[in-house]
């Protein structure tokens, strides 16, 4: 068993242990359980709900989408305590702007990681304002970060992710394991088949159809990118 | 080299070697460079790739959660209440009997809301608003119950001492139900139902919003421990009955799955469900 329990798969709406720390501040034995209103509210209703401003659901938000959006900013700032703040921001300013969040145009996690990628960005901007007035102070000269790209490269990532994540609870069992091996472990075919014991016929056959489906939501999600960019 | 590629080859090899650099991929970058069609094939699952691997990178190597504390300055910036938000999970799921397997976990009675502006309520504790969007929704979580019932009935225990007449339940009653809630995107839901007329077990499947388009609906039993799957029948309009294999360990196979399947002679799951639910013991 390459994944732990798989107590989540078909239970789940759209999660990939999102809401779940792995590896993080929770020891294994305290493996996820149900936390959360995963189960009982989908994704979809979750926003309508944030989006009409009911209460529980900025805490459901925040309970499902903070350790996505904190990883982000950590890593797209490498400061803890930065990416704590980014974090609160994020679900603050994300709540007072809820009404610039349309559900009919776009996932709220992918709204949120677009809030993110703002944020992130203001706060580089406020770096470098403090950088620039003490290179003034003391005459050195710093390389420029130039991390901007970097955290647009994240949040791409991060939206892929979800919408990676969504599509894998409608593939069957087999097809999903494969596009795990293959996406988060960075299998090859043949490495697939061999952990998994599956011919390399059924293996490449699953990949196929696997991919085709991911492909139709991932394309549709550039379509749709607008949400994403149109947090003012 | 004439013609095109096969795709599943191409699809290989945009996955396993995306920038053509191993020693076997020469000849198929040759063809490549000259063949417009099965260039852009490759790109296209070449860069699903990357970006498949660039989000696993990300995330699948396990998220960091900010510190548990975080949440009160949220609550406190949003102007929230902060009720507690972080409830640590129970080492294992919690039993839940039989009886009481609700969609609403049994610890988690509704609250009544005390007044417009609620608290934000702990995960566990929805709201009384909730409860007709569980309804639609519920997909379970912990299963349990469902054994003890089929044995019970003596459907499981087939080397038994055979007895129908103490063993056998009365003609068609229930054994196990759930709710087929709609995976994000779509719109059919229903329900399923495990029944049993002697010593036949059946499902009933019955969905509401189904759209089959070009394609046809498939109704499977998964199990969700090893994710085999076991396609039951093709469902015809809204509801169908299925007879289920006297040999299938309904233990075992318990999440039922509705998919969508296109008219391509493959026999194997579209990777296109509609909707799922796991049976729990009626």
């Amino acid at each position: 068993m390459f994944f732990g329990p798989r107590s989540d798969f078909g239970c789940r709406h759209s999660r990939l242990r999102f809401g779940q720390p792995r590896g993080g501040t929770l020891s294994s034995d305290t493996a996820p359980a149900i936390t959360g209103l995963d189960d009982l509210v989908g994704d979809d209703a979750l926003a309508e709900a944030f989006s009409s401003g009911d209460t529980w659901a900025l805490g459901e938000a925040y309970r499902r989408w903070a350790p996505l959006v904190h990883t982000v900013a950590l890593r797209a700032l490498g400061e803890p305590a930065d990416a704590e703040d980014v974090t609160q921001q994020v679900f603050v300013k994300g709540w007072h702007a809820r009404h610039g969040f349309d559900p009919a145009r776009g996932r709220l996690a992918s709204w949120l990681v677009g809030v993110t990628r703002h944020v992130v960005a203001d706060r580089f901007a406020s770096r470098d304002r403090e950088r620039r007035l003490g290179e003034r102070l003391s005459s050195q000269s710093g390389a420029r970060v130039g991390k901007e790209q970097t955290v647009d490269q994240l949040a791409e990532q991060a939206v892929d992710a979800v919408v990676i994540a969504e599509v894998m609870v409608q593939l069957s069992p087999p097809q999903r394991q494969v596009i795990e091996l293959a996406f988060f472990q960075s299998l090859t075919h043949p490495q697939i088949a061999a952990a998994l014991d599956m011919p390399l016929g059924t293996v490449k056959s699953h990949v196929r159809r696997a991919l085709a489906t991911l492909r139709d939501h991932l394309d549709d999600r550039e379509a749709r990118r607008g949400p994403i960019k149109d947090m003012s | 080299m004439s013609g095109h590629l096969p795709a599943d080859d191409l699809a290989v090899l945009a996955l396993d070697d995306p920038d053509l650099d191993g020693p076997e991929s020469a000849p198929v970058r040759a063809h490549l460079a000259e063949c417009a069609d099965c260039r852009a094939e490759f790109d296209g699952i070449a860069r699903l790739g990357r970006r498949g691997r660039a989000a696993g990178e990300l995330v699948g190597t396990g998220l960091t959660a900010p510190p548990p504390e975080l949440w009160a300055r949220v609550a406190a910036g949003a102007g929230v209440e902060a009720a507690s938000l972080v409830q640590p999970a129970p080492a294992r799921p919690q039993p839940v009997a039989p009886a009481a397997a609700a969609p609403v976990p049994p610890a988690a009675p509704a609250q009544p809301r005390a007044r417009p502006q609620a608290p934000t309520p702990p995960p566990a504790r929805p709201s009384v608003r909730l409860l007709p969007r569980l309804a639609l929704a519920a997909a379970a979580g912990v299963v349990v119950g469902i054994g003890a019932t089929l044995v019970g009935a003596g459907l499981l225990d087939d080397d038994g001492p055979a007895d129908p007449v103490a063993t056998a339940p009365p003609a068609d009653s229930v054994l196990a139900r759930t709710e087929l809630a709609p995976l994000p995107r779509q719109n059919t839901s229903g329900a399923a139902e495990l029944r049993t007329s002697g010593k036949v077990r059946h499902l009933d499947v019955d969905l509401s919003a189904v759209d089959t388009g070009d394609g046809f609906v498939q109704v499977w039993l998964f199990d969700p421990e090893t994710l085999g799957m076991v396609s039951v029948g093709v469902l015809e309009g809204d509801s169908g009955s299925f007879v289920i294999p006297r040999g299938l360990d309904l233990e075992t196979y318990r999440g039922v799955d509705i998919s969508l399947e296109p008219y391509d002679g493959n026999p194997e799951h579209a990777a296109s469900s509609l909707a799922r639910g796991v049976l729990r013991s009626a």
